[in-house]
């Protein structure tokens, strides 16, 4: 009887349990309705996310009768959470998406086509981006992302430390190639023998990568040679075949013979503003733009100048490095369509998203900038996102102390200036070669970073290299990527 | 998890491992029958409930999505709705030029640690049983158990902090002291069999060995103490009474082990070897396969087919090692 009585307590207690776990927030819908909008910070999440929150709601209410919430992840996890919520299908309604998500989720139906909302309710946005550069986000004749402005194309450059190119009288008037980039080395590790490290590579951004003006057509696997020859040519290539690679991997095994880059350097996963912090690097070839100089001192703490290795030029992906979407999960897309309106028309609600709250975050200085109030540095402030770049239209943003009030119009000029590639708004559907893909990103993940950090010997590895790629299925990629290319430009 | 097999101890008749009883039927053990009814357990059962469950909401229920394995998913079609595509879904990990690869470095390690996990993990359970000093004993087992706990990221720097190859233990003192040239570890795929062997066992052996331990403790003294009588040293008695009497958990363990054959543990082959290219034809398996193909594709279908695939296979593989323990020792089979 005891055991009975103590098994049907149990029993109530259970059943009991059952309501504290899986409560669902009623959902209040009333005459303003909610969107969430999520991003990516760089580091944490910033401290006063809900004073920036609060007064963006101030100016949404009031003009189009919207209340918005705001999600930040951490940039490590974005992909795999933006991949889980879409999902789950739980509530987002406006994200950024990365260059590397942005083909598979249009691919698998996740995306909203923007056409219809965008000729309603973004005349703005299609206003402020042109028609040039809207066709970015364009996948199989739809749009599906539209991407912020900011700098739209991109330059080679040599970033390195002032330090040192006043001690080693460097001479950073010319523009570089490859082969000088060496010698600049060379003489840095003949006066500084025992240095570890002196160019910061990692596993996205190796000194070859940056190198030549190619146009990598979403995935790398096959490419456009030459961008900034005005007249070139649609034609795909195999890059990892090409003779200018070969060539290329022979210099950097060079410079990892001689030291200049760690051996330890195929196991790094720290980014190139943490190496240059600790010391480790001077240098780093990159993507640059008006600007870049005082961003990465900024970053990196401590000044650096940028030398240019080519003109500028702009392809897909600096267009789709960031694309403002409408994710399928969005139950009121076109309030989502009203509110990305606002990012590229209201100037408030972007120096918010870029800057925060005046007086709080930062305050307009004489010159026409603006800086760090009383006491609130880098280290403390609430709000120290320097994202300028992905929220809508930064040319409405306040310029930092440090830049030049004349920025925007540099950036603006920069964007016009720039040779734009042949292939801007062809993005390559993959569909058909899924199994392929999946194995060519493996071959490519077990050599490319090895051959482009000096690590592997290219003698031996990039013949290794090539056949993989061939067994993989890579011919039969690019002959079809050749194929959409060729039928695409015909419609163009 | 709980080792099957019972040790049933009486002072007249010694110690004899107990086969599981079915609440349903009835047992002839040691010459007394026993009968259990439905009425006498309900409490149990009532307790059993939410567990129960819990494993039918979490384990059963979401049986339904192996469906996606067969679908080419698409979300804007929901992802009921999207279309069937039969088994293209499983052609990227047979048909590409990496699948012997990937396939073969998973059986085979797998095979070495479990044989390797058992023999020391019993070995040290045999040897702890020795410690007569408790204090001591705890102390054993809680060391023995920490590498368990530790997150494997965290193991994957202690590894570079010996095998880092500029500033590493061993390329730094150790090899040097020895008068051998320093080894490039993170580039030379031939080494790492044994490296990751040696981590994973060093991880993983303090489990497995408590298990054993809880086995050992239930032998009576009785046994030892004939066999002591008769002369047999320390090794005969690990042989002939040790190793029989608990082989019922060995046996469970095993076949437990040998459902997960074509899965691995994923960092350990992703975050030791620090994911360096250079060492894929030896710590490529399966899962970082799937992992580094489906990464910018996120494709549910292809991910999902790679889960059938490895389930299906581990699963016929344990109804085929369970049967063939049953023929041989019929008291130990799982079912």
């Amino acid at each position: 009887m005891k055991k009975r009585m103590s098994g049907i307590v149990f029993l109530i207690v259970v059943i009991l349990l059952f309501p504290a776990c899986g409560s669902k927030s009623a959902n209040s819908s009333g005459a303003t309705e909610e969107i969430l909008v999520v991003f990516w910070v760089p580091g944490e999440i910033p401290q006063d996310l809900q004073k920036i929150q609060d007064e963006i709601n101030k100016i949404t209410v009031e003009k189009i009768n919207v209340k918005v919430k705001l999600l930040a992840i951490s940039s490590g996890n974005y992909i795999q959470q933006m991949n889980l919520i879409l999902a789950s299908g739980e509530k987002a309604d406006v994200a950024p998406v990365k260059p590397e998500q942005f083909g598979g989720y249009v691919s698998n139906g996740q995306l909203i086509p923007l056409d219809d909302l965008l000729s309603k309710y973004g005349q703005g946005i299609l206003q402020a981006l042109g028609s040039d550069y809207t066709k970015g986000g364009k996948v199989n004749g739809k749009i599906y992302g539209v991407t912020s402005i900011r700098d739209l194309a991109l330059e080679l450059v040599l970033c390195i430390r002032k330090d040192y190119v006043d001690k080693y009288n460097i001479d950073a008037s010319k523009t570089l190639t490859f082969e000088d980039v060496g010698s600049i080395l060379k003489k840095v590790k003949e006066a500084e023998p025992n240095s570890t490290q002196l160019i910061s590579v990692n596993r996205t951004q190796t000194p070859i990568e940056y190198s030549t003006d190619f146009d990598p057509l979403n995935d790398g696997f096959g490419i456009l040679l030459d961008i900034l020859n005005e007249d070139h040519e649609l034609k795909v290539v195999n890059w990892f075949e090409h003779p200018k690679y070969a060539e290329n991997l022979k210099i950097i095994r060079g410079w990892y013979n001689a030291g200049y880059i760690p051996k330890d350097i195929v196991t790094s996963k720290e980014g190139r503003a943490s190496e240059i912090k600790a010391g480790k690097g001077i240098c780093y070839i990159y993507k640059g733009k008006p600007g870049f100089a005082a961003q990465e001192s900024r970053n990196n703490g401590t000044t650096m100048i940028t030398i240019p290795m080519s003109d500028p030029y702009a392809i897909t992906s600096t267009l789709q490095a960031i694309e403002w979407v409408i994710p399928h999960n969005s139950k009121i897309p076109e309030k989502a369509m009203q509110f990305m309106n606002l990012m590229y028309t209201d100037a408030d609600i972007v120096n918010l998203f870029d800057w925060g709250i005046e007086g709080l975050h930062y305050v307009k200085t004489s010159a026409g900038t603006i800086d760090y109030p009383e006491g609130v540095t880098a280290m403390n402030s609430g709000w120290n996102l320097n994202q300028g770049w992905m929220f809508g239209n930064q040319f409405l943003s306040h310029i930092w102390t440090g830049d030049s009030t004349a920025l925007w119009e540099d950036v603006d000029n920069f964007n016009k200036v720039a040779v734009k590639s042949k292939a801007i708004g062809f993005t390559f559907d993959a569909s058909k070669f899924k199994t392929e893909m999946a194995a060519l990103n493996n071959i490519k993940e077990q050599y490319k970073f090895g051959l482009e950090s000096g690590s592997m010997d290219p003698e031996v590895r990039l013949p290794e290299f090539i056949s993989k790629l061939k067994a993989a299925g890579i011919d039969e990629v690019i002959a079809e990527k050749q194929r959409q290319l060729d039928e695409w430009a015909k419609n163009q | 998890m709980v080792a099957r097999a019972d040790i049933l101890c009486d002072i007249r008749r010694g110690c004899r491992p107990l086969r599981w009883i079915s609440p349903h039927k009835t047992e002839v053990i040691m010459g007394q029958v026993k009968r259990f009814g439905f009425k006498k357990f309900f409490p149990i059962y009532i307790m059993m409930l939410p567990g129960f469950i819990y494993l039918l909401i979490n384990n059963y229920l979401p049986m339904l999505g192996l469906s996606l394995a067969f679908k080419d998913v698409n979300f804007s079609k929901g992802l009921w709705a999207s279309d069937w595509s039969g088994f293209k879904n499983f052609e990227y990990l047979f048909k590409s030029s990496d699948a012997f690869i990937i396939t073969r470095n998973t059986i085979l390690y797998n095979v070495t640690f479990i044989i390797i996990h058992t023999i020391v993990a019993v070995g040290i359970a045999i040897l702890l049983n020795e410690i007569k000093n408790k204090f001591l004993l705890k102390i054993y087992q809680s060391v023995i158990l920490l590498p368990y706990l530790i997150s494997m990221v965290v193991v994957s720097y202690l590894g570079y902090a010996f095998l880092s190859m500029d500033t590493g233990l061993l390329n730094k003192t150790i090899l040097p002291a020895l008068g051998i040239e320093r080894i490039m570890w993170y580039l030379e795929p031939k080494y790492w069999p044994v490296i990751l062997t040696v981590v994973h066992t060093w991880k993983g052996f303090g489990y497995l060995c408590i298990i054993y331990l809880a086995s050992i403790v239930g032998i009576g003294q009785e046994f030892y103490e004939a066999a002591r009588l008769d002369g047999a040293s320390k090794w005969q008695q690990a042989i002939t009474i040790t190793i029989p009497l608990i082989s019922p958990a060995i046996i469970t363990m095993t076949l437990l082990a040998i459902g997960r054959i074509f899965y691995s543990e994923f960092g350990l082959f992703y975050q030791v070897p620090m994911n360096s290219g250079a060492l894929f034809s030896t710590t490529d398996v399966i899962d970082t396969y799937i992992y580094r193909g489906l990464m910018y594709s996120g494709d549910i279908g292809m991910a999902s087919a790679a889960g059938l695939y490895q389930s299906l296979v581990g699963f016929l593989l344990v109804l085929l090692s369970n049967y063939l323990v049953k023929k041989t020792s019929s008291g130990n089979a799982l079912f």
